[in-house]
């Protein structure tokens, strides 16, 4: 008997993997849902063997169609209590300076990261208003204070804040509760970061108090299971920061 | 001082212009079809070279306010109508502003100037808000890798086209809410544009009169 079924997009890796795992561990069942399946099983079958219950859903967050299926296919299992919109596009870590502005990339950008937040939640309002469940979308300190090199990125984030805010009031007298979470962990992207902005790293580091990137399965994870889970119940329209501190923004 | 205004094609932005009058005034271009693809593609790139390339500025007003606004659900977007609402004004404002710090000479000031309703008030509003807040973050953005040079980037944001007709919770402190453009939302932008401000960068002033804070 499933007490608990959460989907996280773009969960193979990084910061998602470690949600998935996470809410793996308090026994959930947890599915993956993304375009890479051999990496998506391979995180299922992690959250397996952490106590929970993985599943792997082929997901493309940018396509109407795919998402549509995707939550069908979740659905035909049971009641869904949680999901988490983590997908992201793989320029968010490239960086530029900010007045070259790439529309191709920001075009990818966009529609991983903001309009994929639009088709999740739209598939997901009926199930979620179902069970009074939660919705979380992933988003950044850059969201906050903007980055001189990865201003795409920054847009991207402080817009899916804006939509987690209009979304919990909206979605608020259905009993959805709706937030985000703005961690700082360690993940392939953020090694990325570190590696193509050599003088990120010193820049990063020296602002936190805690002094390291976080661990995206527990550092991260057990927030983002906090704010999918029921002891949260009244916790809505927040942008909780999982960053050791690093944003300067209380 | 020379002042540089872009913004698009509705009384409310003829408005704030006129307020404000600029040296200088060129209409974004509307973006009616996908902006990733074709003509407009080619527009955008068109006026960012067109207007980046043109004398410096030593101000540049940026008036991001629809002349269409989108006033549902977030549930009741579809796909198509958030691409039109949501991606393209995202392209072209981002595209204009890029342009607008780029044509704007060092120690110069650039404002935007976007809808932004405040937290009690965004139910229905999706577009406005997110649209909003994409172009804040791209303002700060802008305000750290400019900084050096001394330009400042800063955003006035305003709840004019979006103001409830009763606001819920307690009223707005001023009774002027929501403000009009040539009074209170110009103010703001005098303001930032102001040699006074020079501190200032990398900020929001809302120009709504005390309903967000």
């Amino acid at each position: 008997m499933v007490n608990h079924r959460v989907l996280i997009t773009g969960a193979t890796g990084g910061v998602g993997r470690g949600i998935a795992l996470a809410c793996g561990a308090a026994g959930w069942e947890v599915w993956i849902a993304a375009r890479r399946e051999a990496e998506g099983r391979a995180v299922a079958a992690e959250v397996d063997a952490r106590g929970g219950a993985g599943r792997f859903v082929a997901c493309d967050v940018a396509d109407d169609a795919s998402v549509t299926a995707a939550f069908a296919a979740v659905s035909s299992a049971g009641a869904i209590h949680g999901v988490v919109h983590n997908a992201t596009s793989s320029y968010s870590s490239v960086p530029h300076p900010a007045t070259e502005l790439h529309l191709d990339e920001l075009g990818h950008q966009v529609a991983v990261g903001l309009r994929g937040c639009h088709l999740v939640a739209l598939a997901a309002h009926a199930p979620l208003r179902a069970t009074q469940g939660s919705f979380l979308v992933l988003t950044s300190e850059a969201g906050f204070e903007g980055k001189k090199l990865l201003s795409t990125y920054a847009t991207v984030k402080a817009a899916q804040r804006g939509y987690m805010r209009v979304l919990a009031r909206e979605w608020g007298p259905d009993g959805i509760r709706v937030n985000a979470l703005a961690p700082l962990a360690s993940s392939p992207a953020m090694d990325d970061a570190l590696r193509l902005d050599p003088e990120m790293r010193e820049r990063v580091m020296r602002r936190n108090p805690l002094g390291r990137l976080g661990d995206a399965e527990h550092d991260i994870g057990p927030v983002a299971r906090f704010l999918l889970g029921d002891d949260s119940r009244f916790v809505t329209g927040q942008t909780i920061m999982a960053d050791g501190g690093s944003c300067p923004i209380t | 001082m020379r002042l540089g205004f872009l913004g698009g094609d509705s009384r409310l932005v003829d408005a704030l212009a006129a307020a404000l009058a600029p040296d200088h005034r060129v209409d974004v271009p509307d973006v009616r079809s996908d902006p990733w693809a074709g003509p407009t593609r080619d527009a955008l790139h068109s006026f960012r070279g067109t207007f980046a390339a043109a004398g410096r500025l030593e101000a540049v007003v940026l008036c991001t306010w629809p002349t269409a606004s989108l006033t549902v659900p977030a549930a009741a977007i579809a796909v198509e109508e958030w691409m039109k609402h949501v991606e393209w004004p995202i392209a072209c404002w981002s595209n204009a502003l890029v342009a607008a710090v780029e044509r704007c000479a060092d120690g110069g000031s650039v404002v935007v100037v976007a809808e932004l309703p405040a937290a009690l008030d965004v139910a229905g509003h999706l577009a406005h808000v997110v649209v909003a807040e994409a172009l804040t973050a791209l303002a700060r953005s802008l305000a750290l890798a400019e900084g050096q040079r001394g330009v400042r980037v800063n955003v006035v944001s305003t709840e004019i086209l979006t103001a409830p007709e009763q606001p819920m919770g307690s009223p707005p402190p001023l009774r002027s809410f929501p403000g009009r453009a040539e009074t209170e939302v110009a103010g703001a932008v005098r303001l930032l544009l102001d040699p006074g401000a020079c501190g200032i960068t990398g900020t929001v002033v809302r120009a709504d009169c005390g309903r967000a804070w």
